[in-house]
């Protein structure tokens, strides 16, 4: 049964495909591309690895050609920002990071957050039937609790070319119990949130679609991005804290501005910009 | 962290960038400098920096809040040079001596960190030598994090960026011999 498939053997018939378990298979998932080559022209799964960001890097440092996915259906070492561990549970979600070369300009590479929150909220919102949030800037939701999220990094190769790390993790087929405690009351998955349980190889197959709409469209199309990062926002309009590294902040999340970073008017009715910081939604559950 | 000034800094570019499409020697008259430096004030910035092709204007502003100003203009330019507020001193640390040390500055706004995770080590440390490849820090703009290259040799003699601290485009990081 290699990778999962069942393939039923009928002497003098030939092979026959009885169905699958659910296996992210690279030639499956680029076979499920209706688009593609664009962004994406290599599609590797490993079963594991120790963080399939690590892994992009050293092909980014390595001068390899951006397009290059990178999944992995175990993560050794998962992370989150600052090596914050990220609960990667074996073939439950979709754990998988994009070696970039953006043509975009390097300043403008912190649209690619946004840009691929709004790719990640589209496709959850299609295989759950349920609305997606976005919480600024990096993470989705469904019914206020996080069903993905993104680590994006970048680096200079040896030939002085800079690359980017998309990566992002989704969680697709949890139940509530798979879920480690410290973060079973924040997290969801599309199977907890709708009841649906979801082919990772589509859903992954229909994110790369997704992003080889968005990210094309982050040079002169960006408004539009943020004006879906907006919709979708679950801060916008709320009274919230953020910690950032000025220090603790408490204000009306006001709106998006045209870089996609948050505005936040401030109690005495300043407004703050900002570009990151550690958002709670406060008092207003 | 606060992008606090991104429209005032965007103003900074605007004043240089009008200022260099004045005539086809690209200069910057007295006034043009004491607006920038009015902005960096304004921003707080502790520096500036515009290079085009045979042009370079680097603004430093030193702790005592008086603006430094160093130009370095080609010698086959004929550029009107605008009276220095100060003596072009900027590169040498008060109390470095006629030692010329090198600076490697934020190439963008961000968040500043020096290791790549809080239990982990730095990236470089004082005493430490440097190439061009070596990572010496991480700078984060909406959760995207770049790593910084030295892009120079030497030694760290200074790290003047404080982790998990705020910093602004151009802000001297390190300092290097």
């Amino acid at each position: 049964m290699a990778a999962g498939f069942q393939i039923e053997d009928r002497p003098g018939l030939g092979y026959r495909l009885l169905g699958s378990a659910d296996r992210l298979v690279a030639d499956d998932v680029l076979a499920r591309m209706a688009s593609g080559g664009e962004l994406v022209r290599e599609v590797v799964v490993f079963e594991e690895t120790d963080s399939t960001n690590d892994y992009a890097a050293r092909l980014g440092r390595d001068a390899v050609a951006g397009g290059v996915m990178v999944f992995a259906e175990r993560q050794t070492s998962g992370r989150g920002r600052f090596g914050r561990r990220w609960d990667s549970a074996s073939h439950l979600g979709i754990w998988g990071s994009l070696l970039l070369r953006p043509t975009l300009a390097v300043a403008h590479w912190p649209r690619l957050t946004t840009g691929t929150a709004v790719a990640i909220a589209r496709v959850l919102q299609e295989a759950s039937g349920l609305s997606t949030q976005i919480k600024w800037p990096n993470d989705v939701q469904l019914g206020g609790r996080k069903v993905a999220g993104i680590l994006m990094e970048t680096g200079i190769d040896r030939f002085q070319q800079p690359f980017a790390v998309l990566g992002f993790g989704i969680n697709v087929n949890h139940a509530a119990g798979d879920f480690p405690d410290e973060i079973a009351a924040l997290a969801t998955s599309v199977l907890c949130a709708s009841g649906r349980t979801a082919c990772r190889a589509a859903l992954a197959a229909a994110l790369l679609e997704e992003l080889e709409r968005v990210l094309p469209s982050l040079d002169a199309g960006f408004a539009g991005v943020v004006a879906e990062a907006s919709r979708r926002s679950s801060l916008l309009g709320r009274w919230v804290r953020l910690w950032t590294p000025g220090g603790a902040l408490e204000g009306f999340a006001e709106d998006l501005d045209e870089e996609g970073r948050l505005r936040l008017r401030l109690g005495d009715g300043r407004i703050e910009t900002l570009l990151g910081g550690e958002v709670s939604l406060s008092g207003a559950h | 962290m606060r992008g606090e000034g991104g429209l005032d800094l965007r103003e900074t570019r605007r004043v240089a960038s009008a200022a260099f499409g004045k005539q086809e020697s690209p200069t910057l008259d007295l006034k043009d400098i004491k607006e920038l430096i009015a902005l960096m004030r304004k921003n707080d910035l502790s520096a500036f920096k515009l290079e085009q092709e045979g042009f370079k204007i680097s603004l430093k502003r030193g702790n005592d809040f008086q603006p430094v100003i160093s130009t370095a203009l080609p010698t086959q330019m004929s550029v009107p040079v605008a009276a220095p507020a100060a003596p072009a001193a900027a590169s040498a640390p008060a109390g470095g001596g006629a030692e010329k040390l090198k600076e490697i500055t934020s190439p963008m706004v961000g968040t500043f960190y020096s290791a790549p995770s809080p239990e982990a080590g730095p990236f470089v440390t004082v005493g430490q030598e440097v190439t061009e490849e070596t990572t010496v820090c991480i700078l984060e703009a909406m959760k995207v994090m770049n790593e910084i290259k030295a892009e120079c040799r030497g030694v760290i003699v200074e790290i003047l960026g404080q982790s998990g601290k705020p910093v602004q485009f151009g802000q001297p990081l390190f300092r290097l011999r």
